[in-house]
């Protein structure tokens, strides 16, 4: 049994034509810091196409790292979905499907610092009878409407960690 | 995330000092923020003279009607009615007389395509790029820009420009000569060609464009009997 691990990154999202996160890069003192930037106030989302590379069971966890632009206190609300298509399978019509159910996670910021990175980490219960090899979709969003979400200013994503058991 | 122009002098200006030109190109991503209800101008070329050699894109005096022209006027053609705080896409080539688009608003479900002729000159001395306003000056945009692409002695196909449109980072090089992610206000020429902007003060950031940056897939691999973890989303393997 094996862990597999993959990694999303800001650069590779794509988008729907409204309600989107949008690319945000910082020039750093020393490096540059690529993320996609969610609104305080609306529900955006960003999208990854990625394979089930050796799926086997189980839930499959998702980490989103992320950092404040401008707060330093206050409460993310992120929800995470999955879509998953077998092709040569499934019949589904890969425009006109559907997300599994969403799934949320709150996390709080951690203060002392207002752009220090955190991890905000669920694992998705809602697979859509995903398999070794489907084609997947996962979409990332801030419900910042929410009365759970809290924080001012934008959610600055940096990445996006999914990982699930080999067997 | 974009650059947002809200007044007259906050443009951004280059010498491209590229000569006589006949054939260019040049893609965005634009939004109208506030309706001027006068000519607005995101992107122009010109000779560094309000009296000839001019090509761009601008609105009417309606402040939401976009049309190509030169300095003679808009060019003949079916033009684009925007409306404000809809990110759209535009592809522009200028051939000669004529010129060609294909833009797309965020929302479109397709690409809008249109031909242009009637430029009083053949060619223009593309010496100056300014961004946010006309050679005239006080036609300036208010608006966000991003990923903005030039490129000198080509035009795109239709499949180009459609193709410029997901992605910050430009999928044709060839005949490039400029590039500007406008992120964030800054005046880096990402081409690598040095041709850093001048200008944008006063220029702040808003909401970008649904565009990735490269669109690149992260690359996977599988383990044998140990977890692993996998890289990168800018082509390099681990």
């Amino acid at each position: 049994m094996a862990t597999v691990s993959q990694l999303l990154l800001p650069e590779e999202a794509q988008f729907l034509g409204s309600s989107f996160a949008q690319f945000n890069k910082v020039n750093g003192t020393n490096l540059p810091v690529a993320s996609l930037a969610y609104d305080a106030t609306a529900t955006e989302y960003a999208f990854w196409k990625w394979v089930a590379f050796n799926y086997g069971s189980g839930n499959i966890t998702v980490d989103l790292v992320w950092y404040a632009d401008t707060a330093s206190t206050g409460v993310v609300r992120w929800e995470v979905a999955m879509a998953a298509i077998t092709p040569d399978a499934d019949t589904q019509d890969v425009e006109t499907d559907t997300l599994a159910t969403a799934q949320t996670v709150d996390d709080t910021h951690l203060g002392t610092v207002g752009q220090r990175l955190h991890r905000a980490s669920v694992a998705i219960a809602g697979l859509d009878s995903v398999a070794a090899g489907d084609e997947c979709w996962l979409r990332v969003g801030r419900i910042g409407g929410n009365a759970a979400d809290t924080m001012a200013g934008d959610a600055l994503l940096t990445s996006v960690r999914l990982s699930y058991s080999d067997t | 995330v974009a650059v947002r122009i809200s007044a007259d002098g906050q443009e951004y200006i280059r010498a491209l000092s590229l000569g006589v030109t006949s054939q260019f190109a040049f893609a965005c991503w634009l939004k109208p923020s506030v309706d001027r209800n006068s000519f607005s101008t995101p992107v122009n070329f010109d000779n560094n003279s309000s009296a000839n050699s001019i090509r761009g894109i601008q609105t009417g005096m309606d402040g939401v009607t976009m049309e190509p022209y030169h300095f003679n006027g808009p060019f003949t053609g079916t033009k684009a009615t925007l409306v404000v705080g809809t990110w759209y896409y535009f592809a522009v080539n200028f051939n000669g007389t004529a010129a060609n688009w294909r833009y797309r608003a965020s929302t479109a479900a397709s690409f809008t395509a249109a031909s242009f002729t009637g430029a009083s000159d053949s060619s223009i001395t593309m010496t100056t790029l300014r961004l946010g306003d006309s050679a005239w000056g006080a036609e300036w945009f208010n608006g966000c820009l991003a990923a903005v692409k030039i490129w000198h002695g080509v035009n795109l196909t239709d499949a180009e420009m459609d193709n410029e449109c997901w992605r910050y980072v430009p999928q044709r090089t060839n005949g490039l000569v400029a590039w500007y992610p406008l992120i964030t206000p800054e005046t880096a020429d990402y081409s690598g060609n040095g041709r850093t902007l001048t200008g944008g003060a006063g220029a702040t950031k808003e909401d970008g464009p649904p565009i990735s940056w490269s669109g690149r897939r992260a690359t996977s691999r599988i383990p044998a009997t140990t977890s692993i973890t996998e890289f990168s989303g800018w082509g390099v393997p681990i």
